[in-house]
C-alpha cells in the first residue's frame, strides 16, 4: 500500500497530475482483477468447457457500465478518443490467434499483467515474451495492413449516443440470455458478489480512464513501447521502421515511459495486483509444470503480444474498451477471438494443462 | 512439493524499478511545468501517441 502511495507521489511530482491519476486508476484495475480473480480468459474457458456463464456475464456488466458513461461523453466531447480500430484482415487473423494463445498461456493482456504483478511464475515467464511480441507486432503492423483494411467505424458517430447504447446493450443482453439458455448445471467457479463488484468497479475505472487520459483503457501499446525501448537501448535504430519511426512514436520512444498513459496504468495494474494478493495471502503462488508446458506458455506469450498488435488491441483495448466506446472492431474482435479460444482450449487439453 | 517463491517477486520488482530508473536517466528530460491539465475531458485532444487500437496512419473515418 505504501508502494502505491509512493508511486503516486513520485509520478505526480516527476511527470504531472494526469499521470499520477492514471497510476491510481491502474492500481484500481490491479486490485479489482486480483481480488476477484476477474479473468477474461477463464471466463471464456469455463463457458466453453462447463457452460458456466458467470465470467462472461461479469464481463458484459463491466462493459455495460463503462459504455453507459463513455458513450454520452464521446458524443458530447469529440476530442475524446474511442478505441477505434480499423476493420482489417489483420484484425481477423490477430484476434483469432490471440483468442487461441490466451487459453494456452492462461492469461490475456490484463490477466498476464495482474498475475505477473502478484508473482505467478508462469505469467512472469510469459510477460517478457508478450512485451517482445507486442514490439514486433507493432513494427510489422503496417505491412499486415497492406492485406486490406476498412476505416474504423464508431457507432457513436454513425448512429448517435442513445442509438448506440440501445443497440449495444440489446446485443449484450441477447448474448447474456443465450448464455443463460445454454448454461450448465455445475456450480459456478465464481461464488459470492466479489466478481460483480469487480465488474462494476472496472467499468467505472475504465470510464475514469477516458476522462483523465482522453483515451480508453488499453494494455498492449504500453507493452510494445517497453519492448521498443529495450531494443533501442540495445543499440538498434528504430527511426526507419514503418511504425516506430513515425514522429509521434519517436517522440514517445525518447520520452520517459512514465509519460505514456498506457504504460502508467499498466505499471499501476502490476502493483495493484500485488497489493490485493498480499492482503489475501495469495502472492507468489507456487506452480509445477513440465518443461513442455513452460515452453508452450512462453511461445503463446510471444503470439499474444504479436497478434494483439495486428488485432488493434487485446481483450481490454479491443473487446472491453472497443465495445464500451462504440467501436465496431470490438465486436469483430470478440467473435474472432472467441472462435480462437475454442481452438485454444483444445490445444490446452492436448498439452495436458488443467482447466 | 510446491513452495512459494517470494524471492521471485522481489527480483521482478527490483528489475521493474531498475528499468524505470534507467529509462528516466536516458530519456529526454521531462519538463514538469508544461504538463497537460489533470483531466483530458474538456481540454482538447489528448497528446498521447499511443493506444493499442490506433492504426499507424491516423484513422480519419468515424
Amino acid at each position: 500500500m505504501l508502494g502505491g502511495l509512493a508511486g503516486f507521489a513520485a509520478i505526480t511530482w516527476l511527470v504531472g497530475w494526469r499521470q499520477g491519476l492514471l497510476w491510481l486508476i491502474g492500481l484500481g484495475y490491479g486490485v479489482l482483477l486480483s481480488a476477484a480473480a476477474f479473468g477474461f480468459t477463464t471466463g471464456w474457458r469455463v463457458w466453453i468447457t462447463r457452460r458456466d456463464p458467470t465470467g462472461l456475464w461479469a464481463q458484459f456488466v463491466g462493459i455495460a457500465v463503462a459504455m453507459l458513461i463513455s458513450v454520452p461523453l464521446l458524443a458530447a466531447q469529440p476530442a475524446l478518443q474511442g478505441a477505434d480500430g480499423p476493420l482489417s484482415i489483420s484484425l481477423l487473423i490477430g484476434a483469432f490467434v490471440f483468442g487461441a494463445a490466451m487459453q494456452v498461456a492462461d492469461g490475456c493482456g490484463s490477466g498476464t499483467l495482474y498475475k505477473a504483478g502478484l508473482g505467478h511464475p508462469v505469467s512472469l515467464a510469459v510477460l517478457p515474451a508478450f512485451v517482445f511480441g507486442s514490439f514486433l507486432g507493432a513494427a510489422q503492423l503496417p505491412a499486415w495492413l497492406t492485406l486490406g483494411a476498412l476505416p474504423p467505424v464508431n457507432l457513436v458517430h454513425r448512429l448517435g449516443a442513445a442509438e448506440t447504447l440501445i443497440v449495444q446493450l440489446a446485443a449484450l443482453a441477447l448474448l447474456a440470455a443465450l448464455l443463460w439458455r445454454f448454461r450448465g448445471t455445475q456450480r459456478s467457479r465464481w461464488r459470492g458478489p466479489a466478481v460483480w463488484w469487480a465488474a462494476i468497479g472496472l467499468g467505472l475505472l475504465a470510464a475514469a480512464n477516458l476522462v483523465v487520459a482522453g483515451q480508453p483503457w488499453g494494455i498492449v501499446y504500453g507493452l510494445g513501447l517497453w519492448g521498443a525501448k529495450i531494443v533501442q537501448a540495445l543499440g538498434f535504430d528504430l527511426s526507419h521502421n514503418a511504425f516506430w519511426g513515425l514522429p509521434a512514436q519517436q517522440a514517445q520512444l525518447h520520452a520517459t515511459v512514465l509519460a505514456d498513459n498506457t504504460s502508467v496504468t499498466d505499471l499501476g495494474l502490476l502493483l495493484g495486483a500485488l497489493i490485493a494478493a498480499s492482503w489475501r495471502g495469495k502472492a507468489s503462488p507456487a506452480v509445477s509444470l513440465p518443461a513442455r508446458q513452460w515452453l508452450a506458455c512462453v511461445v503463446a506469450g510471444l503470439l499474444l503480444g504479436y497478434s494483439s498488435r495486428l488485432a488493434f488491441g487485446c481483450n481490454v483495448g479491443a473487446y472491453f474498451s472497443g465495445i464500451a466506446t462504440g467501436s465496431l472492431h470490438g465486436w469483430v474482435w470478440f467473435a474472432c477471438a472467441f472462435a480462437g479460444s475454442l481452438v485454444g482450449v483444445r490445444v490446452r487439453h492436448r498439452l495436458g494443462m488443467a482447466d | 512439493m510446491k513452495r512459494k517463491l517470494p524471492w521471485l517477486i522481489a527480483l521482478f520488482w527490483a528489475a521493474v524499478v531498475l528499468l524505470l530508473v534507467l529509462d528516466w536517466r536516458v530519456s529526454t528530460p521531462h519538463d514538469r511545468f508544461t504538463e497537460p491539465p489533470p483531466l483530458a475531458l474538456g481540454n482538447g485532444p489528448a497528446a498521447d501517441a499511443g493506444h493499442c487500437s490506433l492504426a499507424p496512419v491516423a484513422p480519419n473515418s468515424r
